[in-house]
């Protein structure tokens, strides 16, 4: 061994002096890599953070920089859009404070909500100093595109501008995409709770009660007073007693005093919510001379089924019906009905109606139509019962 | 008659005279390297560690790289003269050979053609490939018919570039973030974009002035047209280099270029200026074209050997795969070196007599028809219609 060290001395430096510069070459190389490598992520997500505090900055439209705002959860449950029992608890993803001169003048909550499905992730900006929603944006969401293309322009505008100080904070939800409209009220909603917690803000508290819709069944006055609402509102728990029109707009009071107009906007606003009366259903006209009832309802998407119902002289029953119906069974049941055609469900009412009284059972593949003239025919006879207390 | 001396350029001067001898052409050589190699340090090393990019000690790395790859070429070339020579294996003969091969300066240049985060083990391997089978096979020092570190450099660029690219490329910390740049150099952006326009090639990279001074991306030492300048004036008043040589394959590029300009419609004089300043061009005409083992050796041969180079330097930029054309074309034209020589040499005798003047027909119809190819095909890649073209090519 030594021997062969001894004659191959210079080789091996040469080779060992190669071997050096390859291992120590090799790990400063590597070394360079890493450190590249990482810079370059570095900054890339440096980068990423940059543009979406941008983003975020356009978004409350003033301020120059971004700060993290570190805050917790706010523990609150909104009802899931395709429930009337189901709730959810909104989830605060990140909120950041909008600087400018060092100042605070708005904070940014970006809150992700459930429309048709979850994750609707949108920032919202709020103008601390105005109390006020300024704008929105969406950061990302899993709605179905059919229905969340829907969500144009005019709905998005609801969602800037708007004052936390509103008595009526909502939305009107695109019909199509009620349940994408929906994410974003609640988010809206929830964003003012989190501001009212975090910058001691007091979210107006209008207390009310509708304690109960009646129809009103005066044929004098039925018709342009078709509902008696008793209302307890006020913090003093005032209570209310009016006629409302088809409208829900306040027509006469019966007893107490005349709220004022948020008051009335929230009744407006409420009334379909309730369920003491079927709303859709009223009587639009009554001639006493001819004993002619006029009821009308909406049918498929809203559009009128009409009866005109004539009376018998002792005004106890009908003899007589006119259907006026816009109901065409093609779009409203998709190729589903194969019956005769429009108006046949309804003349099947009429016909049994007239017949003994009675109502048929609903037609299949033709329910809504079906419904509808059931309203109408329920209607006409709690009138009789009001005026005589017996139908047809 | 003139007499011509035999065997291969350079012929080592028995003077022994200060200022005088190969050892002063190669001791000038690495003198005229400095500028290049302090340049490249400064913008792969010093102005990306002022930017904050990178640490103190990966601020040493780009000097670290290029004296490396000096060294490696003349670690190689020892072990090859120690292994080789059975009777004089001693230190003190293996440094004697060295003295007068002038290993170190291969090596350099090789390390200046790679880029900067290219891995040891390869700039080892391109070292090997350069010293042992570019130059010491061939007979050693004045017998290499390849330029050594091109061919080292090319061998690399053919079958390690994936591996090079890997592990970050020519790209320093602080290019490597430009969004601008898109990843590509400027010649990159004319392969792949395939348009001549200054928004396109120039514009990203700032102007021509930065191509000039070299704060553009580009492998270590071909990026800084000035401290080329630099070291190409130094060698032109030391006579180590001809002065015409550089500037006809200069010129033959920047007038292809300016032509292959005008007829895509954007006549402008930034093209053949970027076309010079970027790439390897400026690097390889003061360094490479001028090397005196792999040239030819007399007057009319370095003329035709830099009209030559400078036509295909086009020809390889503007057809085919790759980017960069310079290394591609001086390796071809290493081939023809010594047929180049023979053919000026006769001609110079024979002028346009027999068969001089055949010689002379050879050499100017091919660089013509060459340069006419050229044009034609490179413009050929553009948006200019020329009807005719579609029937012939």
């Amino acid at each position: 061994m030594k021997k062969f060290l001894q004659n191959n001395a210079t080789i091996l430096a040469f080779s060992l002096i190669l071997v050096v510069i390859f291992v120590v070459g090799g790990i400063f190389s590597r070394f360079m890599t890493t450190e590249k490598n990482e810079f370059i992520s570095e900054y890339k997500a440096a980068e990423e953070l940059r543009i979406y505090y941008e983003s975020l900055i356009e978004v409350a439209g003033k301020g120059e920089k971004v700060e993290v705002f570190t805050v917790e959860q706010l523990a609150k449950e909104y009802l899931l859009p395709s429930s009337e029992t189901e709730t959810y608890q909104p989830i605060l993803n990140e909120a950041y404070k909008i600087l400018e001169n060092d100042l605070e003048v708005a904070v940014v909550y970006v809150i992700t909500t459930h429309g048709r499905e979850a994750g609707v992730k949108v920032a919202y900006a709020i103008d601390i100093e105005a109390k006020t929603l300024i704008d929105i944006k969406v950061l990302s969401n899993n709605e179905t595109p059919s229905f969340y293309s829907a969500l144009d322009e005019n709905f998005f505008m609801q969602l800037s501008d708007k004052t936390f100080d509103d008595v009526v904070f909502k939305i009107d939800s695109v019909a199509g995409s009620t349940y994408s409209s929906k994410a974003f009220e609640t988010g809206m909603k929830y964003a003012r709770e989190l501001f009212a917690r975090d910058f001691n803000f007091e979210i107006p508290n209008i207390v009310y009660t509708i304690n109960s819709i009646e129809r009103n069944y005066d044929p004098a006055t039925f018709v342009a007073k078709p509902f008696i609402a008793n209302i307890t509102y006020g913090a003093e728990n005032m209570v209310l007693e009016a006629y409302f029109d088809s409208q829900y707009n306040l027509v006469e009071i019966i007893s107490g005093d005349m709220p004022n107009d948020t008051y009335l906007n929230l009744f407006k606003n409420d009334f379909p919510t309730t369920s003491f009366v079927d709303l859709r259903t009223h009587v639009t006209a009554y001639d006493s001379s001819t004993r002619i009832v006029t009821i009308r309802t909406n049918g498929y998407g809203g559009m009128p089924i009409t009866v005109a119902f004539e009376l018998n002289e002792t005004l106890d029953g009908v003899v007589a019906m006119q259907i006026t119906t816009t109901q065409t069974y093609d779009e409203e049941y998709n190729d589903g009905y194969t019956g005769a055609p429009a108006p046949a469900v309804e003349n099947a009412y009429k016909d049994a109606y007239l017949a003994d009284g009675t109502y048929i059972d609903a037609v299949s593949s033709a329910t809504i139509t079906s419904n509808a003239m059931i309203r109408i025919l329920t209607l006409m006879d709690n009138v009789l019962d009001a005026w005589n207390g017996g139908g047809n | 008659m003139a007499r011509f001396a035999g065997g291969k350029a350079p012929f080592v001067r028995a003077s022994e005279e200060k200022d005088y001898g190969t050892k002063v052409i190669m001791r000038d050589v690495m003198i005229a390297l400095l500028p290049v190699i302090l340049f490249s340090w400064y913008k792969n090393g010093i102005q990306v560690y002022i930017d904050g990019n990178i640490g103190l000690l990966e601020m040493f790395y780009p000097l670290f790289f290029i004296l490396i790859g000096g060294f490696l070429s003349v670690l190689m070339e020892g072990i090859f003269y120690f292994v080789t020579d059975k009777e004089n294996r001693t230190i003190k003969s293996v440094m004697q050979k060295l003295s007068l091969s002038f290993p170190a300066i291969p090596g350099l240049i090789l390390a200046l053609l790679l880029p900067l985060y290219t891995p040891i083990w390869v700039l080892i391997f391109a070292a090997f490939i350069a010293t042992i089978i570019g130059k010491m096979i061939f007979g050693g020092f004045g017998h290499n018919v390849f330029n050594p570190a091109l061919l080292g450099y090319a061998v690399v660029g053919f079958t390690l570039m994936g591996v090079i690219n890997n592990a970050g490329g020519l790209f320093n910390a602080s290019e490597a973030v430009v969004d601008a740049y898109a990843g590509a150099t400027p010649l990159g952006k004319l392969a792949s974009s395939g348009q001549i326009n200054y928004d396109t090639l120039v514009a990203p990279y700032g102007s021509l002035w930065d191509f000039f001074i070299g704060t553009i991306p580009g492998a270590l030492g071909e990026t800084s047209a000035l401290a080329i300048l630099f070291g190409g004036l130094y060698l032109v008043i030391r006579k180590v280099i001809k002065w015409y040589t550089p500037v006809i394959y200069v010129g033959t590029i920047f007038v292809l270029s300016w032509i292959i300009g005008a007829v895509t419609g954007d006549a402008g004089l930034w093209f053949p200026a970027y076309s010079i300043l970027s790439g390897g061009v400026m690097f390889a005409a003061v360094f490479m074209i001028t090397e005196p083992v792999t040239t030819p050796t007399n007057v009319l041969g370095k003329v035709f050997f830099a009209l030559f180079l400078g036509v295909f330097t086009v020809l390889f930029r503007f057809v085919g795969s790759l980017p960069e054309g310079v290394g591609t074309s001086l390796i071809f034209m290493n081939i023809f070196t010594l047929p180049i020589d023979k053919f000026t040499a006769v001609i110079r005798t024979k002028r346009f007599k027999k068969p001089g003047g055949l010689y002379l027909g050879i050499l100017t119809g091919l660089l013509v028809i060459l340069a006419v190819y050229t044009l034609v095909k490179a413009g050929a890649m553009y948006t200019v219609y020329i009807p005719f073209l579609g029937w012939v090519i």
